[in-house]
Parts: structure tokens; sequence; C-alpha cells
């Protein structure tokens, strides 16, 4: 039994943690000082039963009703990718000017969403930051759903999404024609995929022992097969134990310069570009800071709702959504100060179409969206300075959406509007989305929550074991 | 094969030469590389003949028909049918079909260039719409029934009398004019009545009373230093605008080192293409304009050179003249008419003033002005007169009015369209139900046509025998390219055959030139030589002897004068009306064209509409938007369209187009638009183009006009680069920056392929998209497309306004692809669809672009063009205009412009086979083969002698965004203003 070996194994270091210095401070959380990540007075039974009962019993009612209006949304967006594959990039907004628009920006958008997931997992780990173990395991799992989500985009929005594999540096029998190193968007294919496998190994290893407990307690057939298969044989012996935690660790460490890379080099995208309002090197931090930002915002979103819906409310505490405000504070102070010193940068460069993108942008015909994103991302987020904002779920529920809204339309607003007034004003152009787009755009929200709900179904929403790790003193 | 027989042959691509297999098998027998090819061959030969079964028997050709070799073109010279203007094309004919009109370099009137509808005429071959078998009533009949059913009738006409009326187009083959003449001699009471929708006849009526002659000149912009022009769009749409712009482009050409051009001034109260030409352009209204003529007039009348130079007989008006004031005009419209007054008499006979006016009266000024000023006999030639826009307007009223009396027996029309077009059509159509015999001639089913017994569809240009003089003394046959696609005849055949002559309409046309044209010859003795020579040159001008120009004629110029003093001051103020044409529908005749109704005008930016332009001024004061449907009404007459807001229009004018609003054109034409035909009026025995006392109304209606540029300015950045004459000869001029490089520069072993575009020279006349448009397959994309900033013209032309919108200065610069060195949208292609040739081309491979619009999204010339869907490709016969040569692109992909690349191939083969080096000047794209103006200049960079070399080295040579350091081999050359200061 694995659990039971486990907990043993925990009241054996326990017992004996205390006699040394380097036990306390690997432990930090131990201190009777701080107050309990985890609230309700948890055994180590208790957590076991607890995440492992969301498993087996049928879902309730406001799962199904979750479910279906996903699954709606998740249908628009199938029909609308249907119309634009069988009929043509026609059916969108663009035009000579504007080649991108919506499609990119919701790349772009759930890149960004896709980023704090591995940042709650893999740096927070590494900075032996506790609390993250509550929210890791989701957040991981919407990091990879983002990422599908983002990854559809750049297919969809190809004239010919069939040969969408062209992009792949694939040996094949055409001599010298192969991919072209020097794009930007072949760079974003390695830099995307290498993460998302990363973060999906990451997600998985993480998952082996839990999947190891809902193996031993699940009373399904169908489930018990799917558990056993991917649990890996997992004994929980102490041998396991010792080689999961270095591989975690050292997968840890690989994930983390990718948090940093994948949306620098998405940033590349357009820094490396010739159009003003693209061409700018402040991108890559830039684009990082404001995906850990948005990222946050939807995990922040995202616990809200699985707490109330799954009842968790012990585990996923205000003091976690406390934590992770500071964190979109942090990040939406560095978006902030990007926005003034792209500002300033513009005009300062002397550059007439620099400064003209500037002036574009805040008094252009797109002025209402470069408003809505400078006063969601820019100042919503100071709001964070007050406690009692912090602490109100309701507030930051709302917060975080107008976050998210933000986000969405920083990329609208960095796509579009240096697109549509480029340097030659006869091929000045106005850009408007289509239905279709709009569609894509439901879709993709469909898709997430679809993908969110069955996780929640099939996995331990909450890592089991790390959990227990964080309970404090004889908890068991 | 064993005994040496040769079965057939293969050809090798270097030198077209047929290699003998068997020739090559070392031993006697087969060899084993035949014998797989043999294999191969008669496998794929077999598996594909049993796709399908074949449905008609083909046969190959066992016989090549001589200098006919599949896969390359053969060229023709031949006349374009588009408008009477006759200039001198050469087709493209390609495996049998044409697919292209290209100006002929050696017809003395257009020498090269063509127009935007030229080229659309390639399109009107194919058009689908097209009747492909006469009709009796509405039901489909043969040739014989048809000729059976009018001969008999117009027997029975012969006898009892009746008139016979043939309305036409003008007509000016000596050869169709003699057929009609003889057809028509058969009956008693018969007349040919040529007819224009926008007719010259004023022109021509002036000419009579002027110089007693039936003409109306040539134009010789060529020879004029000063050119004073009153409304008259010479560059667009007015009498031959080919050769005009030709002659006005050489005459302003500053290519060769020439310090002085040409000084152009223009009147006019809407912005015209050729006003935004202009070195001044004065805007006055029409009865502003009328006293400015008449102040020039006084001025020069009054003037002592034209008293010492004597030849006129002006001192009569003088002293009329003398006591005229200009009471409308403002102190800016006066100095200009002094100044060019005084320009005008100081060098005599290199001036020349034109007129747009429909009213003979002010031609006849005009021709006192010029015939004062010593122009006639050197820049207005009355010996060379053109004869391509003769019509009497008051012949067609007379007609019009006789069949509603129900005196008319028969009515045969032929490429005229006066249920649609005539000013009263209502009155036109009414008296066709009087008319007892209604033959029209048409090619499509149009609103005449449907009003006919019999419709005869005559054959396309192309498709035909026919003779044209468009200037007195320039002859050209044009030749049929094409056998008829349906069931078709040439109208003179139609003619002949219910005349009872039973030859063939070639028959009579080469007896006609053996007769009348052979002899004035002396270089052939032969005639089929002289024939074959006329065919191939596509040009023959007989020697003649030269014509003295009339004396001018004052009678009746006193009066002339009084009552223009009399009407110009009397007009009342308010609002009036102009009616145009644009350079792309011009009268409506092919308004089911769809290239060129996608065309751009050059001066809106507007497709697929017409529109009352209307000045910001009055939009502003009266608060109407752009779109704004507003209901303009005079009288009975009322049209509803859009409101465009136009700079540098007159605040008491409204511009519309006519040749919109066609009901019966076609799939493309059809309700495109409105008619405006309505609002022309017949006064004084011409045809009046403007009127004035006309009411406007708003309508709650708004809509979107598909223009393909919204923005007007250039946001004072150096985009089109301008410098005044002045500065220009002291040498003022760019001096380009040069910018470092991380990169090493391409290698270029060969060639390098360059381009410098004069935006001194270009006028703006759009005839480059076109051109390109059926050279390069590009695809129309409709009114909608168009709307959503879609269209497809790899080249376009940015028109900016700058300065007061009230009265701008107007801006052409074409743009296609710059083929940058350091091109930005070969670096951001994932998968290496675009990429840089050896010889400087940026190449676009279509099968390999997987459509991630990066590049486009990253060419600061914004030239990349998408497929945003499976444009259609769908009709038979439509698809017979693509050119083979080019790849039709399929959805999904981007294309642009590719220099041509399929015209430097050929010529690189060409030049191969024969051994030689490439000529400068000897590949043309397409842009530059039909320009007019010769503005666009290609060749190799490489060779330091070429002209676009030499041309870059001009002190106005300068790179587009330069700044941006994609080192494109496309330069712009500075447009120079013949003025003080820019």
């Amino acid at each position: 039994m694995a659990v039971s070996v486990r907990e043993v194994g925990r009241v054996e270091i326990n017992e004996t943690g205390q006699q040394t210095a380097s036990f306390e401070i690997a432990h930090p959380v131990y201190s009777k000082l701080r107050s309990p990540l985890i609230l309700g007075h948890k055994s180590y039974a208790d957590v076991t039963r607890d995440i492992c009962q969301l498993l087996d019993p049928k879902p309730g009612r406001g799962w199904w009703i979750s479910f279906s209006v996903s699954l709606v949304l998740l249908v628009i967006g199938v029909v609308a990718a249907v119309h634009t594959v069988t009929t043509g990039i026609g059916t969108w907004g663009l035009n000579k000017t504007v080649g991108w628009a919506f499609g990119i920006t919701n790349f772009v958008f759930w890149i960004g969403i896709g980023h704090a997931g591995t940042f709650i997992s893999a740096i927070l780990f590494l900075f032996n930051q506790k609390w993250r173990t509550s929210v890791n395991r989701s957040a991981e799992a919407m990091t990879l759903i983002a990422v599908m989500c983002a990854g559809l985009f750049p297919i969809i929005h190809m004239g010919r999404p069939w040969l969408f594999y062209w992009v792949l540096p694939y040996p094949n029998t055409r001599g010298t024609l192969w991919v072209n190193f020097r794009s930007p968007l072949l760079w974003d294919f390695f830099a995307i995929s290498t993460y998302f496998t990363i973060s999906a190994v990451f997600w998985y290893l993480g998952l082996v022992p839990d999947l190891a407990t809902a193996r031993d307690r699940t009373k399904s057939k169908l489930r018990q097969t799917l558990y056993r298969a991917m649990s890996l044989g997992w004994n929980g012996s102490n041998r396991t134990w010792s080689r999961y935690e270095t591989v975690y660790t050292v997968l840890a460490a690989l994930a983390t310069p990718l948090v940093l890379s994948v949306h620098s080099i998405v940033s590349f995208d357009f820094a490396t570009s010739l159009i003003p309002g693209w061409h700018s090197t402040i991108f890559p931090p830039y684009f990082v800071a404001g995906a850990v930002f948005s990222g946050f915002a939807m995990v922040m979103t995202l616990m809200i709702l699985v707490r109330k819906l799954m009842h968790l409310e012990d585990y996923i505490t205000a003091q976690h959504l406390e934590n992770m405000c500071k964190v979109a504070l942090l990040t939406g102070s560095i978006v902030g100060l990007a926005y003034v010193t792209e500002i300033f940068i513009g005009v300062y460069s002397g550059n007439p179409n620099e400064i003209f993108v500037i002036i574009n942008r805040g008094l252009g015909p797109y002025a209402w969206a470069y408003w809505i994103m400078f006063s969601c991302n820019a100042l919503v987020p100071q709001l964070f300075w007050f406690k009692k904002l912090r602490t109100s779920i309701p507030a930051i529920f709302t917060l975080s959406i107008l976050i998210n809204v933000g986000m969405w339309f920083e990329r609208f607003v960095i796509i579009v509007t240096s697109l549509h007034r480029d340097f030659l004003p006869s091929s000045w152009a106005m850009y408007t989305p289509t239905i279709t787009e709009v569609g894509l755009l439901v879709g993709s929200f469909g898709l997430f929550f679809t993908a969110f709900l069955i996780f929640l179904r099939l996995f331990p929403v909450i890592s089991i074991n790390e959990v227990k790790g964080v309970l404090g003193y004889a908890k068991h | 094969m064993s005994n040496g027989q040769k079965l057939w042959q293969i050809f090798r691509e270097q030198d077209g030469k047929p290699v003998d297999l068997s020739a090559k098998s070392p031993v006697a027998g087969v060899s084993r590389r035949t014998f797989l090819e043999v294999l191969g061959y008669s496998t794929a030969a077999l598996t594909l003949s049993g796709c399908r079964a074949p449905q008609q028997k083909i046969i190959p050709y066992l016989k090549q028909p001589v200098e006919f070799t599949p896969g390359v073109s053969s060229w023709f010279a031949s006349v374009c049918g588009g408008c009477s203007a006759s200039c001198g094309v050469l087709v493209k004919v390609r495996d049998g079909r044409p697919i292209k009109l290209e100006g002929n370099p050696d017809h003395p009137l257009s020498s090269g260039g063509l127009c935007a509808l030229a080229h659309g005429m390639v399109f009107g071959l194919y058009d689908p719409e097209r009747l492909r078998q006469p009709l009796i009533g509405s039901r489909p009949a043969t040739w014989e029934q048809i000729d059976q059913e009018i001969t008999q009738k117009l027997a029975a006409i012969k006898q009892s009398g009746g008139k016979v009326r043939l309305l036409t187009g003008p007509t000016t083959g000596p050869t169709s004019l003699e057929t009609i003449q003889k057809f028509l001699s058969q009956f008693s009471d018969a007349k040919h009545i040529t007819y224009q929708p926008v007719s010259t006849d004023a022109i021509r009526q002036a000419h009579l009373r002027s110089h007693g002659t039936n003409a109306i000149p040539s134009y010789r912009f060529d020879k004029a230093r000063l050119v004073i022009s009153f409304s008259a769009d010479f560059l667009g749409t007015w009498i031959s605008p080919v050769q005009f712009t030709r002659g006005y482009a050489k005459a302003r050409s500053l290519q060769n080192g020439e310090r002085e051009m040409l000084r152009h001034v223009q009147f006019e109260s809407r912005m015209s293409l050729t006003g935004s030409n202009a070195d001044t352009r004065v805007k006055v209204s029409p009865a502003e304009e009328t006293q400015a003529l008449i102040y020039l007039a006084k001025l020069v009348a009054t003037s002592n050179e034209a008293n010492g130079a004597g030849g006129t007989s002006a001192l009569p008006v003088a002293e009329q003249l003398a006591t005229f004031e200009p009471a409308r005009l403002n102190q800016k419209t006066r100095t200009a008419v002094e100044r060019i007054a005084k320009d005008l008499m100081k060098p005599q006979g290199d001036g020349l003033i034109v007129s747009g006016s429909a009213d003979a009266d002010v031609q006849y000024l005009v021709n006192f002005i010029n015939s004062a000023a010593g122009n006639y006999g050197n820049t207005v030639d009355l010996a060379a007169s053109s004869a391509s826009n003769h019509s009497s307007d008051q012949d067609i009223v007379e007609l019009v009015r006789q069949m509603n009396a129900g005196e008319i027996a028969a009515l045969i029309v032929s490429g005229v369209n006066p249920a649609y077009d005539y000013f009263d059509s209502q009155s036109f159509i009414h008296g066709t139900q009087k008319v007892p015999l209604k033959v029209s001639l048409n090619s499509t089913l149009d609103e005449t046509s449907s009003l006919a017994d019999y419709v005869c569809p005559q054959s396309h240009f192309l498709e035909a025998w026919d003779d044209v003089e468009p200037a007195r003394g320039t002859f050209s046959v044009n030749q049929p390219t094409i056998a008829p696609l349906f069931q078709t005849r040439a109208f003179q055949e139609s003619l002949l055959r219910w005349g009872g002559d039973g030859r063939t309409f070639y028959e009579v046309l080469r007896q006609s030139w053996r007769e009348k044209l052979f002899p004035r010859q002396k270089q052939y003795t032969n005639f089929d030589e002289f024939w074959d020579q006329t065919l191939q040159k596509g040009v023959f001008t007989p020697e003649s002897s030269a014509i003295d120009t009339p004396a001018f004629k004052s009678d009746g110029l006193e009066q002339t004068i009084a009552r223009l003093i009399s009407i110009s001051g009397d007009t009342p103020d308010g609002l009036g009306l102009v009616l145009y044409q644009k350079v792309s529908l011009r009268d409506g005749q092919y308004a089911n064209n769809p290239w060129l109704q996608e065309l751009p005008d050059p001066i809106t930016k507007i497709t697929w509409d017409n529109y009352a332009s209307v000045s910001p001024r009055y939009a502003a004061t009266t608060g109407l938007e752009e779109g704004r449907v507003v209901r303009i009404s005079k009288g009975p007459a009322w049209i509803e369209v859009p409101v465009h807001i136009q700079p540098g229009q007159h605040d008491d004018v409204v511009a519309i187009a006519l040749g919109y609003g066609r009901t019966k054109a076609g799939k493309a034409g059809n309700n495109v638009g409105a008619n405006a035909y309505a609002f022309v009026a017949f006064t004084e025995g011409t045809f009046r183009y403007q009127t004035a006392g006309i009411k406007l109304e708003k309508t709650s209606n708004r809509i979107e006009f598909a223009q393909s540029q919204t923005k007007d300015s250039m946001e004072d950045r150096p985009l089109v680069r301008e410098l005044a004459l002045a500065d220009y000869t002291k040498g003022k001029g760019e001096t380009e920056e040069e910018y470092g490089s991380l990169w090493s520069p391409h290698d270029y072993p060969e060639h390098k392929w360059g381009m410098a575009v004069d935006l001194s020279a270009c006028v703006g006349c759009a005839a480059c998209v076109v051109s390109c448009q059926a050279e390069n397959n590009v695809p129309v994309v409709g009114k909608d497309e168009v709307r959503r900033r879609r269209e497809m013209h790899w080249i376009r032309i940015d028109r900016y306004f700058e300065g007061d919108r009230e009265d701008p200065k107007v801006f052409y610069q074409p743009v296609m692809c710059q083929q940058c060195d350091n091109a930005s949208c070969e670096s951001v292609c994932p998968v290496l669809a675009t990429v840089h040739s050896s010889e400087g081309l940026n190449m676009q491979v279509y099968n390999r672009c997987v459509g991630t619009r990066y590049c486009e999204n990253n060419c600061p010339y914004k030239v990349r063009r998408f497929n945003w869907f499976e444009y259609p490709h769908s009709d038979p016969i439509a698809n017979l205009a693509l050119n083979p040569d080019v790849t039709v692109r399929s959805r999904g992909v981007m294309e642009k412009c590719t220099f041509c690349v399929q015209r430097i191939e050929e010529v690189k083969i060409r030049a191969r086979n024969e051994g030689r080096a490439i000529n400068d000047n000897e590949i043309q794209p397409a842009c530059q083969q039909s320009c007019p103006a010769n503005a666009i200049i290609f060749g190799d960079l490489t060779d330091v002698k070429s002209r676009v070399a030499q041309l870059k080295k001009s002190g106005r040579n300068y790179t587009l965004l330069d700044e941006l350091n994609e080192r494109p081999p496309t330069s712009y050359l500075a447009k120079v203003r013949n003025s003080e200061e820019v």
C-alpha cells in the first residue's frame, strides 16, 4: 500500500527531523509561528480521502452545468474552425495590411496563460515556496491545456493548415528545401514544443505517486486499469521516493529556464520584425512578466471556481490566493512599467514612425482597446496593495478576470494597432473581427474549460503527496 | 527502329532542334535507354488513356503549323477596338488564343503605350456572357434563318422606300465605311448615323466654323511647351488618351538630362486625372472656366505680339474683348490667366489650348486662341486630323424624333447602346416600338439588343478583320487572332450578306486596300507583299501630300463671344453637375468587365461604384459624410448615389461618373452604381455634360465604398519626393544616405534586375495595374472583398493629397514588390517559401507557401497579396484568358509582383539560344510595356550602361523607406513640377 508506506516514511522523518538544523531549513513550514497552509486540522488520511473521493462518485450538478456550457462553447469553436479550414482564412476579418489579428492574439494569450503552471511548480519549488503544493497540480494541468489551446491557433491561422508539418524540420526527400532557421515562427515551434514536453513530463511525474494512491483506492475497474497503467508500478519504496524526488528536482531545474524562454521567443515574433510597435528590445522581459501575470490571474480565477465546485476551501485557502495576488501585483507592476517605458522609449527615439505608433495607440481608432489594456493591466493589479482586496474572494475573482481581459487586449493592441497603420499611409486599413474569429476565441475557452473539467474528474486535483508534506506536525 | 526509322522526336530546350534518337544509339537496334523511354511513354499513354473515354477525336500536330511552336507565344500586330482611338497593339497569342494586348511600339499614335481599357479587352473576348448565337426575338436561331428573314424584310423596305438607319459608334475604317455605304446604297432613304454617348462633336462643329473643315485636329502634346487645358481630361479619357499621354510625357521627360519641360496649366471644377498632374491647377466653377477662357482670349487678342504676328483677323474681336471684365474671377485665377497669356504669346506656336467643353461656342473661342497664338500647324494639326471621334449628336436626336414619329422602317444598331446611354433613353426605347424592323449587331444581350427583333452578335475585334484610320493618313488593319469562339459574325459580314454580297469581308478588305491604299505607296510592287508587311508592322502611312492648314475664319466669332460673355455672366450661382468618364469604364460599354470594375479610380481609389463627388467645404457646410446616399435631381431626371468627398473639387460642383448603372450588362456590370446619362442635355446641337441648378437631398442611407486606399495624406513622411524645376536645374536633388549592413551582400554573378519609377513621368492612369492583372492572372475579388481591403493587384498606384484639402497637390506613386536585397519577408518565412534569387529577385514559391502571412506583416511596402479564398477559375471560357506562363495561385498562399519573371526567363532563353547577351530594354515587365508615359524603366543593374543603371545615378533617384535598409533595387525618381518652388 503505497499511501501507508508514504505516511510511515513521513512519520519517521518528522520524528527524527527535529534534531537537525538542516531539516528545519528544508521544511520551514513546520514552524508553529506560521499560519497553517491547510486548514481543518487534516490528518494524512483526511487528505487522501478528501482528494480521492472527488474522483469516484458521479459528478455533481455544478460540474455538469459547467461541463455542458464548456462543451457548447467548444462546439462553437469546432464549427468556426471547420468553417475556416474548409472555406479559407477569408472568413476572418484580416486584410492585405493586417495579416494577423485574433488568431495570433489568442495564441499569445493562451501561451501566456500557460506560464503560471510551470512557474508555480518549477520556480516556486526551487525557491521552496511550500504554499505552491495546493495549486501546482491544477496550475500545471491548466498550463498543458492552455498550451494545447495556444498550439491550435498557429495551425488554424495558416492559409493551408493541412501542410502545417512543413514547419517541422523532419527528414524528407526535398533536398535542400527545409525549414528556415532564421524565422521566429520556427523558433516558436521549438520553444513551444519543448515547453509543452517538459511541462507534460513534469506534470505527469508529479502525478505518479498520487495515481498510485488513486489506483489503490478506486473501485471502478476502468479507472483501476487506467491508474495502474499510468502509475508505472509505483510501490512507494524508499528507493522509489528517493529517485522520484531527484528527478523531480532536476526537471524543475530544467523547466525553470523554459518559463523564461518560451515567451521570450514568442515575443521575438514581433521584436525581430521591423514593424514599428513590434520592433522593440523590451519585448522579451515584458512578455515574460505579462505571461506570468496573466497566468496567475487565470490560476486565481480557476482556483476560486475549483475550491467552490469541489469543496476544497480547506486546501486552497485565502492565504494561497493572497500569495498569488502578491505575485500578480509584482508582475502587473512590471507590465505597467513596461508600458510606460515603451511610451518613453518610443518618444525618446525620435523616430517618427515609433512616435506615431505611440500616438496612434493612445488616441487612434483602437484607443479603446489600448485603454482597456492599460487600465486592466497596469492599474487594476495596484488594488492588490490593499490587504482587504487581496483576501476578499469576490474581489480577487473580479480583478483576476479583469486582468485576463486586459492581457488579451494587450496582445490585440500590440498586433493590430502596429500593423494597421505602418509605413505607407496608402495601405492603412482597419480590422474588424468576424463572427468566425469570435467563434474561435469562444471555442478556445470551451476547449480549455472542457479539458480542465475532465482533468478535475480524472486525476487528483491536488497533489496528495505534496500537501501531506506541508501539513505540519502530527497530522497523521 | 532497328532499320533506323525515326519514330518520334524529342526536343531539347537548348537548341530547339530535333534529336534523332535512333542516331544516338551506338549499336544497331534498340538501346536500353530508348527501350525504357518507349516503355515509359507507352505505359503512361496507356494508363492515361484509360482514365477517361475520349469524347472527341483529337489529332496532335502531325504537321506542325509553320512558325508555331506549342508553348511559345506569337505576336500579331493589330488594332485595339476598345475605343475609337484605335491604338496599335501587339496581340500575344499563345497556343492559338490571344491572352494579352501590348502596345505596338511602331505605331505612330500610341507608340507602344496602352490604356487600362485596352488591357481589359482580352477579358471581354472570353466574357462568358457574350451572345453565343444569333437570336430571333429571344429564341436562338441560325445564321441562315436570320439572314433569310432579314433579307426578306429589307427587300420589302426596298420596295416601299422606307427609311433605313444604321446606328454605329465612330467608324474610321475606309473599308468598313465603304461596306456600310454599299449596304445603305440599296435603299432609297438610308443613312449611317454615328453616335457616341460622350461625344466631342463640339470640336468638330467648331472647326467647321473656324476652319471650314469637318475635323477634330490631332493635338501634338509632344511638340508643346505650354499646355493650357480647360477641363479637358486628355490624360484620362479625352479623344486619344494614350497618344496624348505619350506626347505629354515626352515633352515633360527629364530622363535624358533635359533641363526644361512642358508646363501644364489646368482650369477645372472637378479633380480630374489630368488636373491632378498639372503644374498649376486652377480650381474654377464651370461659369468661371468660361470667363477665364474669354479673359485669356482678351489678353491674347489685345496682346501686341498677336497683332504683330498678323495672320489672325482678330482685331474686330479684340475691340469687343477689350471691354470684357471677368467679374467672376478671383485675383488668383486672373493672375494665372495673365501669366499664361504672357507665356503663350512669347514662344509662338508651341503653346496648346484644349478644352473639354461640349459647347461649340467655347471650342470656337479655343480655336481662336490657338490660331492667334500660332498653334495651328504646330501643336494643333489639322492635316493629320483625328478621324476617331467623329459622331454627330444632332443626327441621333433627329433619328429618335423620327423613330417616335413612326418614320423609320428599319433600325440597325451596331456597337452602341442608346437604350442605356442616350440622354433620353426612354424616348429611344419608346421610339423602337414604332420601328417595324429592329436589328441589333451588339455582341451581348444589352439594353438595346433586348429591344431588337433580331440580334446578330458581332465578333469581338480580336476575332474579326477590320481596318481603321484613327488619324488622317494612319491606316491599320485589325487582324483576327482567333477563330470566333461562338457563332458570331463581324458586323461587316452581316451587312455584306444582307446587301446580297457573297464575298467575305476579308476579300472586301483586301480588295479595298489593293485599290485604294496600295497605289499610295511605292515601296512594294506586289500587293501581297505590301499586305503582309502592313499586317506585320501593324500600320501603314501613305506618302501624303502636305495639306495646308486652312485660314482661321472669324465669321460669327463676335456673336459667339457675345453669347459666351452673356451666359457665363448670367449662369446662376448654386450647385451644378459635371458628368465625366472614368479611366476604367469610360462610357459604360464594358461595364461587364470585372478587371475594369475593380480597377481603383486613379483619383478616388474607389472601385465598383460611381458616386457624387463634392468638395470638402460643401460637405462640411451641408453635413454630408462620405458614403451618404443623396438624391440629385433636375427636372424629371434624378439619381441616387453615395457622396464622395473629393479634395480639390469646386464648392459649387457635384461630379458624377457616367458608365454605371447598367441593367443588362451581365453578371459583373449589372446594377453597379447608378446611371447618370439622364442628366445629359442636348443644347444647340451638342450633348452637354454640365448642368446648373441641380437639387441635392440627403437620404437616410449610407454605404461604405469599396476603396483600395482610404488614407489620403503622406503624414509628413518623405514618400513621394518633389522638386521644383527651378531647383532641379540648379542641380538640387536627393543625396542618398549610405547605411552599413551587418551581413555580407548577396552575390549576383550574372544579372541583377532593377527598376526605376519616374514619378515625374507617371500620370497615374493605372494602365499598368490592368496590364499586370492580365499578365499575371491576378484574380478579381469583388466589391465586398475590396471593401475588406483584399484587392489582389500586384502593382498599385498610391495617390496622396497634400496641402490644403480645398486645393491640394496630388502625387502618384506606383508601388510593386521592391525586390529588396535585405528582404524582411524572406527572413521570417518559416518554410523558405520566399527566397532571394541569384538575379536579385525576391521569389515567392507558391507550392511551398503554407500561408502564415508573416511576410505580409513584415513587408514595409505592403505589396504582398494573400489568397483569402479559392478565387474561382471554374468558367472554361473565362479561363482561356489565363496566361499559361504564370501559375494560378490556390487558396491560402501568398503572392506578389515577380518583376514578370516569366518574361525575364523567356528573354534569357531566347538570348541563350541565339548565343548572345541580353540587350538593354529587351526585357519589359508588363507594367513597363504598357506605360504610356514611360515612367517605368527596368533593366540589369550589373550592366552599368543600362538605362536603369544610368537613371539611378540621377539626382532625382531615391529609395522608398530607405531608412529601413531593405536595399531594394527598385527606386523612384523624384517628381519635378514645372514651377518656381514646391
